[in-house]
């Protein structure tokens, strides 16, 4: 790797950056809706009051000045944001960052555990499945993998909560810890943050282990096929050699791909999976900035998830070369 | 043989999880060790003896713990504790602040709680306040507190501009003084909401002085405005710089961060997660020696999902989510002790017309429309639990009805039973026509087509619009459903940019009292009627005479006398009933479940009239049943 293609890839990363996040700017603030009016809402279902008495509460309550043009407000988000600040919250007229900050470290936690779970069980199951196809074990892969694909984690997050959580007792049906703990690095703490972590991981997994299993069962047959995986078995060499060498590390290559992208998403939490939970994620924050047309907080996550996304896709392209010897000798 | 390492790691972190569940969820006993150091003094000398107290606790998760009250609610997190920063104290609201008394809107029974008495003459409200209300950090709540938190309210929330001052009279003791008569629905509001005990002057007294020349301006524009006048630029310009230049400072403090949240309610929160905000007893509370409860646990009502699953697995003793049919089975079926009690919200869902076309100007077209509407059929596929308004139209929420008409007056009415045959006959008989394709036609040839405008947000009001679109496609009109998001909802009905739309209609939200629901309607500031553009400034003939519902409800605000005020509403019920503002078709009905025998117990029986205190601050009820020592752990 040479210092012209690292230039090249930084550069366009940062050229994709500012276009994504300008074009997310503009279509955040063009989504219809009154950060008042959805505030009002909430007042008056809680408070018994009026529309009109919540309205005005509301709107007192908020700082947001919607007459701002929105060119004005476009060059005080790229302001903040290059000095590392993600503006000020409407709703809790509090530093974006810090919101983020309490929340994201929850959710990268269950999110990179699920993640690698239903990778590697997905590369797995799915290379396995390809190199017998045709026998029992591919087609319950195929079919699980069919199957699963279809549940939305919520779902599965609902079907957990109610048999594993309500009528067996085995996950807890909510939250992060249990309320009486309090928050320390020691063994009660630690097995008490994985134990509640459990039904969310779980969650996670099923609905991306589908993917990669099909994908990498897929990969896997394709290659399977080619003449060098023949001409490798013509040579005598071992099948775990080819399985191997051969199919499974060709195989995985579009999956790690598929794995960055997967690993920049996981910062915008898991909305409705985390709701089913009460899992203090970064998915809730998500769901009440919209809810509530919280605009410095919905670009504040959304900055977060396309910096990583694409922070994620520029690692890929730097490391690809040295994973595919193809790529480097172009 | 790496690939089998790698898919051993994988078995072994999936089995640490799962083990991980095993060995936690099971209750286990704890062991704590606690070294308490006594010093005592003997003979003059201070000998210091060191005791060991060892004891054994074992968790039971799904149980509470004695004195424990777990419920769902809401917060904004983080949290700030600030009233007047967005999203308020959020479920604190009612647990941490009391009004001067509840109102119990089913028995028009008044229950003291912060005052011991008030008295009401013309436009004065003296209130006088019990003598052992205290703060949560042991200061007197006097009057000075209850001054503070009405200016705060009238210069940045602008509410009770009505109020033109507030006097002390003496430390416990307010005088209310109103630029106008203090209505009953101003007197409810004014003892009824916890906002006059929430801004204690030790607290926010470095705001005060701003406070005062900020809601001195705004009860300045409120006489030009209440008269119907635009208030002069220079004062509206002067109070949106005053409110600015205040809340910029007010917003800056976090009581919660900067341990300055002071209650004058049951409860002070103790602690606030995300997913749990945890209350205990206000050391100072007056109550506080009759309660069995000391601690009440929020969990955080992230959706309907995990509040359902809550109420199965006994993780707390009460909510009220909207649920169907086989889904209340179901949490009944899985947990035995939950009980269901279905009171009054204190409104009704209906279909409103837009009187600025002129298709809905015509009375028959209206009345046509109610008797093609199957109204048991919508309560029963849109909110089963709900009460069917399928008889009248005439806007006293139907658990209220016998309360407020007579069985007399209630035969003298219009009867609105489904009968499309009626309503055929009706529009035959104004001229309407039906055509070879199945549509109604106007007298003069017009398709009758409309849309039935609903905001997509609301899942019961969206199955309620798909039910009247085709129980109204089936009569013969041309209707389509037209889904709105919530966002734009009420602007769009506002500004007349719809045929007929679902909204609540007489909603007595606040006051649970008959005027709330007609001045919404009628009034002149009344949220249906700006949407209806209904033409309540008009007179209407009736049986005693011709009537203008504008000045019913005015005179039905101020009217204190009992007889006249249901006299005022039979008038009102009249109006609404024969000339159809709208049609109602269900009473929403709040479904709370609770936990009975199983956790806690001591509930009222499900006809008392003390439920009615649930609409618009269920945790007013939970917080009554626990101050008055009713409710307690079970067993």
């Amino acid at each position: 790797m040479d210092g012209k293609y690292l230039l090249k890839r930084l550069a366009s990363f940062f050229i994709f950056l500012w276009a994504a996040l300008t074009i997310t700017f503009i279509l955040v603030h063009l989504m219809p809706g009154d950060p008042a009016y959805m505030l009002a809402h909430q007042y008056m279902q809680n408070y018994g009051i009026s529309f009109e008495d919540a309205y005005q509460m509301a709107k007192a309550s908020l700082s947001w000045d919607p007459t701002k043009p929105l060119w004005v407000r476009y060059i005080e988000y790229f302001g903040n944001l290059v000095r590392g600040n993600l503006g000020t919250s409407i709703l809790y007229e509090q530093s974006v960052n810090q919101i983020i900050a309490k929340s994201i470290p929850w959710t990268i936690f269950v999110a990179s555990i699920s993640l690698l779970l239903s990778f590697m069980f997905g590369v797995y199951l799915g290379s396995n499945a390809a190199w017998r196809r045709g026998s029992k074990v591919d087609s319950a892969v195929f079919f699980s993998g069919i199957v699963l694909s279809s549940f939305p984690s919520f779902i599965v997050a609902i079907l957990l909560v109610i048999f594993l959580g309500v009528k067996f007792g085995i996950i807890p049906i909510g939250g992060a810890y249990s309320e009486d703990l309090v928050p320390g690095f020691n063994l009660r703490f630690i097995t008490d943050v994985l134990y509640h972590a459990i039904g969310p991981i779980i969650a996670l997994s099923v609905e991306r282990l589908a993917g990669y299993m099909l994908g990498m069962r897929n990969n896997a047959v394709s290659i399977i096929q080619e003449d060098f995986v023949n001409f490798a078995a013509m040579r005598g060499l071992k099948d775990s050699t080819i399985a191997k060498k051969y199919v499974r590390r060709p195989a995985l290559l579009p999956l790690i791909t598929s794995l960055a992208i997967s690993l920049g998403f996981m910062f915008g939490g898991a909305t409705l999976a985390e709701s089913v939970f009460r899992y203090p994620g970064i998915g809730y924050q998500y769901a009440q900035a919209l809810g509530t047309r919280d605009y410095p907080l919905i670009m504040g996550i959304f900055t977060v998830i396309i910096t990583a996304v694409l922070l994620a896709t520029l690692v890929v392209e730097l490391v690809y070369p040295l994973i595919d010897p193809r790529v480097r000798e172009k | 043989m790496k690939n089998r390492i790698y898919s051993l790691l994988a078995i072994c972190l999936v089995a640490f999880l799962v083990l991980g569940a095993g060995c936690v969820s099971k209750p286990t006993p704890t062991t704590t060790t606690t070294t308490t150091v006594i010093t005592k003094t003997v003979s003059g000398t201070p000998i210091t003896t060191t005791k060991v107290i060892t004891e054994t606790i074992t968790p039971t998760p799904t149980k509470p713990k004695i004195g424990e009250f777990r419920i769902a609610g809401g917060w904004p997190f983080p949290y700030h504790g600030n009233p007047f920063l967005p999203g308020s104290v959020g479920v604190a609201f009612w647990l941490s602040f009391e009004p001067f008394a509840y109102y119990v809107p089913a028995s028009g029974e008044w229950i003291p709680r912060l005052a011991e008495s008030w008295k009401v003459e013309g436009n004065t409200m003296i209130v006088k306040l019990r003598a052992d209300a205290k703060w949560s950090d042991g200061k007197d709540i006097t009057a000075d507190d209850i001054i503070t938190a009405v200016t705060f309210e009238q210069a940045i929330n602008k509410r009770w501009l009505y109020i033109e001052k507030v006097e002390k009279i003496d430390d416990k003791t307010v005088k209310f003084v109103s630029s106008e008569a203090i209505t009953i629905p101003r007197m409810i509001e004014l003892l009824t909401r916890p906002e006059v005990s929430r801004v204690p002057k030790h607290i926010y007294g470095q705001w005060l002085p701003k406070a005062e020349e900020l809601a001195k301006i705004n009860r300045e524009i409120y006489s030009y405005t209440s008269k119907g006048e635009e208030a002069p630029k220079e004062l509206t310009d002067k109070s949106a710089n005053l409110l600015s230049e205040l809340k910029e400072s007010l917003q800056k403090f976090k009581p919660w961060e900067e341990n300055k949240f002071v209650a004058s309610g049951a409860f002070v929160p103790k602690t606030v997660r995300q997913d749990v905000m945890v209350f205990e007893v206000n050391p100072h509370y007056w109550a506080k020696d009759k309660m069995n409860i000391q601690k009440v646990t929020v969990y955080r009502w992230s959706s309907n999902d995990a509040v359902w699953a809550m109420l199965m697995a006994g993780k707390i003793d009460a909510s009220h989510p909207a649920t169907p049919k086989d889904l209340t089975d179901q949490i009944m079926k899985l947990n035995p002790n939950i009980k269901l009690v279905t009171p009054s919200d204190l409104g009704d869902f209906a279909l409103v017309f837009n009187f600025r076309e002129p298709l809905f100007q015509d009375i028959n077209l209206r009345k046509a429309i109610a008797y093609a509407l199957d109204r048991k059929k919508i309560r029963d596929v849109a909110y089963w639990a709900a009460a069917a308004e399928d008889v009248y139209a005439h806007n006293v929420i139907k658990t209220y009805e016998s309360k407020w008409l007579s069985s007399e007056f209630l035969n003298k009415l219009t009867k609105y039973p489904y009968n499309p045959e009626k309503a055929a006959e009706i529009l035959e008989s104004a001229g309407y026509t039906k055509g070879a394709d199945g549509f109604w036609r106007t007298p003069d040839g017009k398709i009758v087509e409309f849309t039935v405008a609903v905001r997509s947000d609301y899942s019961d009001w969206v199955i309620a619009a798909k039910e009247i679109t085709q129980q109204l496609k089936s009569f013969g009109f041309k209707v389509e459903t037209e889904l709105m998001p919530g966002q734009v909802y009420g602007g769009r009905l506002r500004g007349g940019e719809f045929d007929t739309a679902i909204e609540f209609g007489a909603a007595w939200w606040g006051t649970g009292d008959p005027v709330t629901g007609y001045d919404r309607i009628f009034g002149e500031q009344g949220y249906i009627r700006k949407v209806t553009a209904f033409p309540a400034d008009k007179s209407f003939d009736t049986p005693w005479g011709a009537l203008v519902p504008q000045q019913l409800v005015r005179q039905l605000a101020l009217e204190t006398d009992p007889q006249k005020r249901k006299e005022l509403v039979e008038k009102l019920a009249y109006i609404s009933n024969e000339y159809l503002p709208l049609v109602p078709f269900l009473e929403k009905r709040i479904m709370i479940f609770y936990n009975d025998g199983g956790t806690v117990t001591g509930w009222p029986s499900q006809d008392d009239p003390l439920w009615s205190l649930c609409p618009g601050g269920i945790e007013r009820f939970y917080v009554y049943l626990i101050t008055t020592g009713q409710l307690k752990p079970a067993g």
